[in-house]
């Protein structure tokens, strides 16, 4: 056997003899002698070692073997899948004005009409279920909470049909906030409403100056009385979207929520991620603070140093493991308030990226979108594949106006990785 | 023979596409419990 064509090797922090092997394909790490890198290759292992290694996705038979497994990897996790999943954007309006909105000019007073809303039923209804025992929605906007009674009428349809299958019903919001209060979330809780996705851009006159009220006063204060009062009938997801100017200010942020009694115990995860500006027709005009590429290097470092600080106050963030894009998923569908269907949310506003919609149904999108265009020499035999997969089309087509072709990721991951990696090992994720 | 191999980490026992939404660019996933 020979060490796996998805095996990083980072130095050991504790000692010049040892390193750390880190599979990007389980997720697993060792520390072992440098003595053992040229045991491997030259088939020195003991049998212990070897299956210890093996299991661990380390080491390898051959490449063939594991070109053939990354081959058929997204296929193997879309046959495991249990659920059938849907993104729906209710409206594209909003109670807040953005400044970095990457809906941008596509919003406005558009909402999901009861045509559309009963089309969306019947094409739920059409999906197939055999081996499925669960139907996930995602409510999303615009600002999903402005369409209440919509979320209400869907969800008591879809879980009369889920209910008479045998299966799950369980939605989620990714909401501002702003309306999460203790009676909306008690309302729609019965319905299903399982969790909630809510942005905070920072400490108060950050996230203020970012997020503000379409009037101008601040949102922090209005969106952190609900989470102080909701936060123990839902799970709270909190992320955060930040500049290169801001960054350094996001760990303030969670000092305020543990000083409101939004520590871990009560927030379910948190996540900061760089705003990436929208370069197309849609953006607004009057912001370019955030990146234009994963590339340069102050994200990576930014990336890194909101995680540490987000670990070290003990609340939860998502582990360094493969985790193939949405797109890939074949029974997830994202439709827009018209009836559009999509597989990102970032696409919609753009006819050529639908897939088809909810009258007339889903037509074949894997060429026109690319999702094919990692099975090459390059990317099959990149150490960093099973977390990357392509990338991102979205980031694709705003930068080259096209899906085809891959997002390379690697001088990010270059850069990113190993300080992941170690806190992962750090905090035992 | 003395135990050369520390595991750091166990592999991820269930890996799954996306459950949710990811912000647009980053490989690391929101997700939803």
């Amino acid at each position: 056997m020979k060490l796996s064509r998805y095996t990083k090797v980072y130095p050991s922090p504790t000692s010049a003899d040892s390193v750390i092997l880190f599979s990007t394909k389980r997720a697993s790490a060792v520390l072992i002698p440098k003595d053992i890198l040229a045991d491997i290759e030259a088939g020195r292992l003991t049998a212990d070692e070897q299956a210890e290694l093996a299991g661990l996705g380390l080491i390898a038979q051959g490449d063939g073997e594991e070109r053939q497994e990354m081959l058929s990897y997204i296929q193997d996790l879309n046959a495991r899948d249990r659920s059938v999943k849907f993104i729906v954007v209710l409206n594209l309006d909003c109670n807040l004005a953005c400044r970095y909105c990457f809906e941008g000019t596509r919003k406005g007073k558009k909402y999901l009409s009861d045509e559309v809303a009963a089309r969306f039923i019947d094409f739920v209804r059409g999906r197939d279920y055999e081996e499925k025992d669960e139907i996930r929605i995602t409510f999303y906007g615009g600002e999903p909470l402005l369409s209440v009674d919509r979320i209400t009428g869907i969800s008591e349809q879809v879980r009369r049909f889920a209910d008479g299958r045998g299966i799950r019903y369980r939605f989620s919001l990714v909401t501002n906030g702003v309306l999460l209060t203790p009676q909306a979330v008690k309302r729609l809780r019965p319905l299903g409403l399982a969790s909630a996705k809510v942005t905070l851009d920072g400490p108060k006159d950050v996230h203020d100056s970012f997020r503000p009220f379409k009037g101008g006063a601040g949102s922090f204060d209005v969106i952190l009385r609900n989470l102080c009062e909701s936060a123990d009938m839902l799970r709270i997801q909190i992320g955060g979207n930040f500049t290169q100017g801001n960054y350094r200010n996001f760990p303030l942020l969670l000092d305020a929520l543990q000083e409101r009694g939004l520590g871990p115990d009560r927030i379910a995860a948190v996540k900061f991620d760089p705003v990436v500006n929208e370069s197309s027709e849609f953006a607004l005009p009057d912001f370019r603070d955030g990146c234009a590429s994963m590339d340069e290097p102050w994200v990576a470092e930014a990336a890194a140093l909101l995680r540490e600080e987000v670990l070290k106050r003990g609340y939860a963030t998502p582990k360094t493991m493969p985790s193939p894009c949405l797109m890939e998923r074949d029974h997830s569908f994202v439709m827009d308030q018209d009836g559009v269907l999509f597989k990102c949310p970032g696409l919609i506003g753009r006819p050529g990226c639908a897939i088809g919609d909810v009258r007339s149904g889903v037509r074949p999108y894997r060429e026109s979108h690319g999702l094919d265009d990692w099975k090459n020499d390059d990317c099959l035999t990149c150490a960093y594949l099973p977390l990357c997969f392509g990338g991102c089309k979205y980031l694709k087509l705003l930068r080259e106006n096209s899906m085809r072709g891959v997002q390379c990721q690697k001088s990010y991951f270059d850069r990113v990785l190993g300080p992941l990696v170690a806190q992962d090992i750090r905090y035992g994720l | 023979m003395e135990k050369r191999i520390v595991v750091l980490k166990k592999a991820v026992e269930k890996v799954e596409i996306i459950d949710g939404l990811c912000c647009f660019g980053s490989f690391i996933p929101y997700l939803w419990g």
